[in-house]
């Protein structure tokens, strides 16, 4: 079964929770996931399952931990932040 | 050190005409009403000042008033309001700054200083506990804001002044008090206008006391302990500075890109907290006392600079699709002496941009091209050319004069801050009820719908009823005076808000707004002005105070003629969607306004009926 690519990007300090070392703000975390995978499987391969309120975008929309991920997704994942 | 217990209540008035100067003493009963900070400055301005007048003109006022809490050992306590008609809108403008005046002009024995009249030649004003001195400014006339300060005080005294632009009266001018600014709706214009180049306080002769000690320092405590256990305020910001938004911003599609016709861009990352503290190695560079620490400095081609605040990299930076942030650094120290609004400025460098490019005139200035911008910087806060003049009143005018209103990023005169509001329906609302204009800091339910995840952001559900609370908290706030950024800590770390999961709590806000709202405990600000002031409040009139200085704020504008005609957004945000969103999504706006004004108690004008006036204790002016 063919795997999809997919790519995570990590903000506000949450790459140093999963524990990624040389993460690049530009390129992001590329993951193959099998077909169906959902965004909450995602999470816990991260070890983000346990780290707080934590956000997901994909495409400008906020995105469920329940949504099934599809081919070249760009997810964006951050913590509350807030003001300016 | 002498001691002052709870608040002197006492306000020199000053008159630049005369140089005569009065001492108001400010009742307990507007102080229970108004609270302190931006209530009682809107209230002092109310008593004194007649509608229809020119913000330029003589008549009009300018008063600085610190904070209840300011002085005190309360976490945040820097800030200072400062209250005046605006020149760039014509209604009220409110303003919150985190500089050394306030607590000098506090700890000087002084509860408020207002500034009437208009000086004969440039002047500067000296104050402490006795009094007030006028003095010859012609030889600081022509100075940045940055150099008068450093000429006329030092580390005993805390100053205000503005630059330049403020001087030339550009309409978004601003006062700058060390390397913090009355930002919005050109305060420096107006102190130009009445030869004023600055004022020096020199306090520290009292030393501010509560009236309750020990219950003062039991709410102490909490408020210190949220801040520090709050994941936004003692990790996101003190690591990223308010540029933390950068990133989630580009995410959700609400980051101003070309002039706000789109929401994303693949360089954004470029200028977020996350990059910016690798490329130039931030450190803390705060107001004081703060304990949240998100204002930054950072090295940019070898030179220390502050790092540009998020408002100013998305509209300086992003929204003219330039990614450089050593360019952004140094246009936004350009403005910081000449003393002039970053988001104004970047703003119209925009809209000059597409107008450029649509051929309604002809101008160097392209997008992702940093060629030009530093002479258009100068030419608007010098007014040294004749378009630089014509720029240095804003977008508003700029595009009644050459069209391209649908395009002029404002509300009401007054140019949007960094959030895009086709992704967040509630930001929208928000920008177009606003007191001041498209101002972020009057409610915020951006953070809700975007970086809390808690409301969903394409829906019209619930926004009128968290705009309407949110703009009363935020009038208690900014009247007790702390910084903004505290709500998050004292809300989100208040026992019940903690304990329910977030999901739950997104569900209750969205589907039951008003128990929501019933249910959020705001009793850190209410415990922390009544154990300082002595003054006993309930929840219910202590927020309701907040609603009262939303309303006369309000109320002050209908006076001027605002109305529903102006509680709108530019029309790209009605009509157009953004570049990148598929479904291109626009604002709603009518029927969260509609509901709005409903929960306000206006009527469909947007006009605060009598009833709640009458309810509020808003004595009316015909």
């Amino acid at each position: 079964m063919k795997k999809l690519n997919i790519t995570i990007k990590l903000f506000s300090g949450l790459e140093n929770d999963a524990k990624l070392t040389n993460y690049n703000l530009a390129k992001g975390y590329k993951l193959q996931i099998k077909p169906r995978t959902r965004l909450r499987t995602v999470i816990k391969i991260l070890n983000l399952n346990k780290k707080g309120t934590i956000t997901f975008y994909r495409d400008g929309d906020r995105l469920s931990k329940w949504s099934k991920l599809k081919d070249g997704d760009l997810i964006s994942c951050f913590r509350p932040t807030g003001g300016g | 050190m002498e001691e002052l217990v709870g608040t002197s209540n006492k306000v020199l008035e000053v008159d630049l005409s005369t140089q005569k100067v009065a001492i108001y003493t400010i009742t307990d009963k507007d102080r229970k009403l108004y609270i302190g900070g931006k209530g009682l400055g809107l209230k002092l301005f109310y008593d004194r000042v007649k509608p229809g007048i020119d913000p330029l003109g003589e008549e009009n006022i300018i008063a600085f008033l610190p904070g209840v809490i300011m002085g005190t050992s309360a976490p945040n306590s820097g800030r200072f309001s400062a209250v005046s008609k605006s020149p760039l809108t014509g209604i009220m403008n409110t303003s919150s700054c985190g500089g050394p005046f306030g607590l000098h002009l506090k700890t000087a024995g002084w509860d408020g200083l207002i500034i009437k009249g208009k000086s004969e030649k440039p002047t500067y004003l000296t104050l402490d506990k006795d009094g007030v001195k006028f003095n010859d400014a012609s030889d600081l006339w022509g100075m940045s804001s940055i150099e008068t300060q450093d000429k006329i005080s030092d580390k005993k005294s805390g100053a205000l002044a503005i630059g330049q632009a403020g001087e030339k009266q550009v309409l978004f001018a601003n006062i700058v008090s060390g390397e913090r600014f009355l930002g919005r709706g050109g305060m420096g214009a107006v102190m130009g206008s009445k030869n004023l180049k600055a004022i020096v306080a020199t306090g520290k002769t009292y030393k501010i006391i509560p009236k309750n000690l020990k219950a003062f320092n039991k709410i102490k405590k909490r408020s210190a302990s949220n801040i520090k256990t709050n994941k936004m305020t003692s990790d996101t910001y003190t690591k990223y500075g308010t540029n933390a938004n950068a990133n989630p911003s580009n995410a959700a599609g609400i980051l101003p890109i070309r002039n706000f016709s789109d929401g994303q861009h693949e360089e954004a990352y470029k200028l977020s907290g996350e990059a910016l503290k690798e490329k130039h190695s931030t450190k803390h560079h705060i107001c004081k006392p703060c304990s949240i620490l998100c204002g930054k400095q950072g090295t940019f081609e070898g030179v220390k600079r502050p790092v540009p605040e998020f408002e100013t990299i998305g509209l300086m930076g992003t929204n003219l699709e330039i990614f450089d942030s050593n360019l952004i650094a140094k246009w936004n120290w350009i403005c910081s002496e000449l003393g002039m609004d970053t988001i104004s400025t970047g703003a119209i460098l925009s809209w000059v941009m597409e107008a450029t490019e649509k051929g309604l005139l002809k101008s160097n200035l392209k997008f992702g091209n940093p060629e030009g911008i530093e002479d258009a910087i100068y030419d608007m806060g010098l007014k040294r050319t004749e378009f630089g003049e014509e720029m240095s009143r804003g977008t508003r005018w700029l595009s009644k004069k050459y069209g391209g209103e649908d395009y002029a990023i404002h509300v009401k005169g007054m140019e949007m801050a960094a959030y895009e509001p086709r992704g967040a329906w509630g930001q929208g609302l928000n920008y177009a009820t606003a007191n001041r204009g498209a101002c972020h800091l009057s409610a915020y339910p951006v953070a809700m719908e975007i970086y809390f995840n808690l409301l969903p952001a394409y829906t019209t559900r619930a926004k009128a009823h968290f705009v309407d609370f949110q703009e009363n908290l935020t009038c208690i706030v900014n009247s007790v005076h702390t910084c903004q950024f505290t709500m998050f800590a004292y809300i989100f770390e208040s026992p019940l808000t903690k304990m329910t999961p977030n999901y739950l709590l997104g569900k209750l806000m969205t589907y039951l707004p008003s128990v929501a709202i019933f249910l959020i405990d705001f009793g850190v600000y209410k415990k922390l002005w009544s154990t300082i002031s002595g003054i006993k409040i309930s929840s219910s009139a202590f927020i309701k105070a907040g609603e009262r200085i939303h309303v006369l704020e309000r109320y002050m504008n209908t006076l001027e003629g605002i109305s529903r005609k102006d509680d709108t957004l530019p029309g790209r945000m009605l009509k157009e969607g953004r570049k990148s969103d598929p479904k291109k999504r626009v604002v709603p706006l009518k029927p969260m306004l509609d509901k709005y004004y409903k929960l306000k108690g206006f009527d469909k004008n947007g006009i605060p009926k009598p009833k709640l006036l009458k309810k509020l204790s808003i004595v009316t002016k015909k």
